[in-house]
Parts: structure tokens; sequence; C-alpha cells
């Protein structure tokens, strides 16, 4: 299974945070996404708890993939990763318990999280423990980047807040609907498209500029 | 059988291992999950019966469990009631804080709800939790009025958020009801 051409650990771990960005790129993990980013903080939480969860459950399916069964693995990748998700909820639960109270029940939720599982089979299952270990990094980061955004801007015109502290003058009309669940849709799909907005440009200039090297005049079939 | 144990032993081994993981990580922290949960309802009962510093666990046989809260100087200031009913989405769980006679309301707070964040979500701000206290637990029932409240008894709505005030209202009503003479007895004592 070891393919020469699968990015190294360096590459894992820069593609997780914008490149192959969980969230505005691959799409997956959008229940916590919308369900955790009304605050700052239960994003953050949920940020640490799928990083605990995506590192050990790398590492633990790169320690085993040599002895990985095909049609056996997604059955080790989910009880895996059902072990770090039930120790992530304990955790918290003891340690952090207010966090804990408010994100309910999306920490066990995050067993059935995709980007988990994913990266399980495109990367811990095919190389060893270092890449896997930066590609969870990576990933989690590029994570908690999107649930970062996501919440502040959710938290900042639904409540006036950030982290909970006051950010916005308090005349200012909290819009509500942004702590609901229409506001979580709006803002990830506003953020998505300005992600992919901006894809495009830079697709374009970099064709321009390929374009203008080699003195050849744009293809006109090529889609703007 | 040898063909099981040759394809299977990896997930029998894992599932073992597993299972020893979480049993030992739960067994570690959960003395500290209960504490926490002690303090974060001990917590609840102590910001409706005012003055009080200690709170202790009365048992009342079939009517539940109550908390007994003395002051600084172990003087027995009030009760704290836990309640719980159906809110707008799902279950409200209430502390409601008395006086010593179980005749007076010393305050109310909210220690769980899942109601519209935002709207029914206000059942936890203190403006409007603040209505609760010194009203009487004795004689006509609290309502809720959405006008400015006339009677003693009244409990202004939050507007938009009527069915939540309501449902808070009415655990409140069925638990006083059902424990408070009981609790007037046992202050007696």
């Amino acid at each position: 299974m070891n393919d020469m051409n699968l990015p190294g650990a360096g590459g894992r771990f820069i593609r997780g945070i914008l490149d192959d960005n969980p969230i505005f790129r691959q799409m997956l993990g959008m229940c916590p996404t919308l369900a955790v980013t009304a605050g700052v903080d239960t994003a953050l939480a949920m940020s640490g708890a799928v990083l605990f969860v995506l590192v050990g459950s790398n590492l633990a399916v790169s320690l085993l993939r040599k002895q990985l069964v095909p049609h056996l693995r997604i059955l080790i990748y989910t009880l895996l990763i059902a072990v770090f998700v039930t120790i992530a909820d304990i955790l918290l639960k003891a340690h952090l318990p207010d966090l804990s109270r408010a994100l309910g029940p999306y920490v066990p939720l995050i067993i059935v999280n995709c980007i988990i599982i994913g990266r399980a089979e495109v990367v811990a299952a095919r190389q060893g423990l270092w890449p896997s270990f930066t590609d969870a990094v990576g990933q989690s980061l590029g994570f908690a980047l999107a649930l970062l955004v996501l919440a502040s801007v959710r938290e900042i015109l639904g409540a006036g807040k950030w982290l909970g502290i006051q950010v916005l003058p308090s005349a200012f009309p909290t819009w509500g609907i942004m702590l609901l669940p229409p506001g979580a849709f709006i803002s990830l799909g506003i953020l998505v498209s300005i992600v992919v907005w901006f894809d495009l440009r830079q697709a374009a200039r970099a064709r321009q500029a390929r374009h203008a090297a080699v003195g050849a005049e744009p293809a006109s079939q090529e889609v703007p | 059988m040898s063909n099981f144990v040759k394809e299977s032993w990896l997930m029998i081994l894992v599932s073992v291992l597993s299972g020893l993981a979480v049993a030992g990580v739960y067994r570690a922290e959960k003395p500290r999950i209960d504490r926490n949960a002690m303090e974060y309802l001990n917590r609840a009962v102590l910001a409706v019966v005012p003055g009080g510093t200690t709170v202790e666990p009365v048992d009342l046989g079939d009517l539940g469990k109550v908390y007994r809260v003395r002051d600084a100087s172990g003087r027995f200031v009030g009760w704290g009631v836990p309640a719980q009913g159906p809110g707008f989405q799902g279950m409200i769980r209430l502390v409601i804080g008395l006086d010593p006679t179980a005749k007076t309301i010393t305050g109310i707070t909210v220690v769980e709800q899942s109601e519209t964040p935002g709207l029914g979500s206000n059942i936890t701000r203190d403006e409007w939790r603040s209505q609760f206290a010194g009203k009487a637990a004795v004689g006509e029932p609290l309502e809720v009025v959405k006008g400015a409240p006339s009677k003693p008894y009244h409990i202004h709505a939050i507007t938009a958020a009527t069915i939540s005030s309501k449902a808070v209202v009415s655990i409140a009503n069925k638990e006083l009801a059902r424990i408070r003479e009981r609790l007037a007895k046992e202050a007696g004592l």
C-alpha cells in the first residue's frame, strides 16, 4: 500500500489547513460545524476534541495498518474512533464541565464525523506514524480555522460578543437569527462562496499568467 | 474456525484493549465527574436561596430529594427544590428556592433547558427569573400574563416565548403543590 506519490508529512500538514480544508474543501463534518458555532467557546472546545480524536485514531490506525484485513478495516476504524471519542467525552465532563454541558451530544457525535474516518482511510491506513500525525494535526487546524471563522461571525453578529467579551456597542441590534440554525446555514453558505470565489479568481489569474508566459491566446472554450 | 481467528484476531484484541482503556479512564475520572455534577447543583441551589453557604441533601422518600440550605453560622435559611417538566422543545430542569417555612419563593434558576436560543432560552436570564423572588408559594398559583402584571401572583411572559414562560411557571406550580406542605412540616421539626 506504500504509494510513492502520496504527500509526505509536511505536505499532509499544510494541505489540511487550506488546500484540503475539511470544511471549505472536503465539505465534511458539517453537523458539528453547523451545531456548535453559535459561540466561539464551544467551537474551540469542539476543535480540541476533534484534534484529540483525530491524532489518536490516525496514530492507532497507522500503527495497525499492516495487520488490517480489507473487509474488517472499517470495523477497526470505527472501534478505535469510538474509543477516543468516549475518552474525550469523559475528559471534557471531568475537566471542563460547563463546556461539556454546552456541547451536549455533539462530542459523542464525533464518532460519526466523516473527517475522522476519512483520514483513517486516506492517510493512516497507507502511511507511517509521522505523516499520519502531521496529517491529523493539519486537518484539525483546518477544521478549527473554519469553525473559528464561522463562530466569530455568528457570535459577533448574533450576540455582539466574541468569546463572551462585548465587542460591538450594546446599541447594535443583534441579529438573533445568527445564533439559530438558519444563521448557521446562511453564514456557512456565504463563507464557502467566498472561498470558492477566491479560488476561481486565483485559478483564472494563474491561467492568464501561463498563457502570457507562452505567448498564446487564452483558449476560448475555457470556462471563465 | 482457524480462518475466523486468522481474520479477526486483531478485531478481538482491539475490542478488549478498547474496553480496558475506556473503563480505565472512566474509573479514574468518575469521582471528578460526580463532584462536578454535585457542585453544579449546589451552585444552583445557593443561587436561589439568598444568604446560603452550605447545602445538605434531604431525602423525602417518595417525594424525592430536596436540599436544605444553611448560612455561615449554621442557621437554616431555606430550601432548594429541584423540579422538572416538558418545555417547548425538551425537558426543563429547575431549582426553586423557598424560605424555611416554604411560604415564599426566594428565587428560581434553570439548570437545564433546550428552548429556542435567543427566544425561549431567555428563561435563564436574570431579568426574567428575578420576578419569582418574593412570590407567595401558598394561595393562588402563579400565572403567566402577557401585559403588565396586575396581581401579586402574575409573572410577565417573555415576548415571543410565551410557551417557555408558561412551561417554567407550570413546572414550578406543580412542584410546589406536590411538596410544599411536606416541606413546611419538615421545617417545623
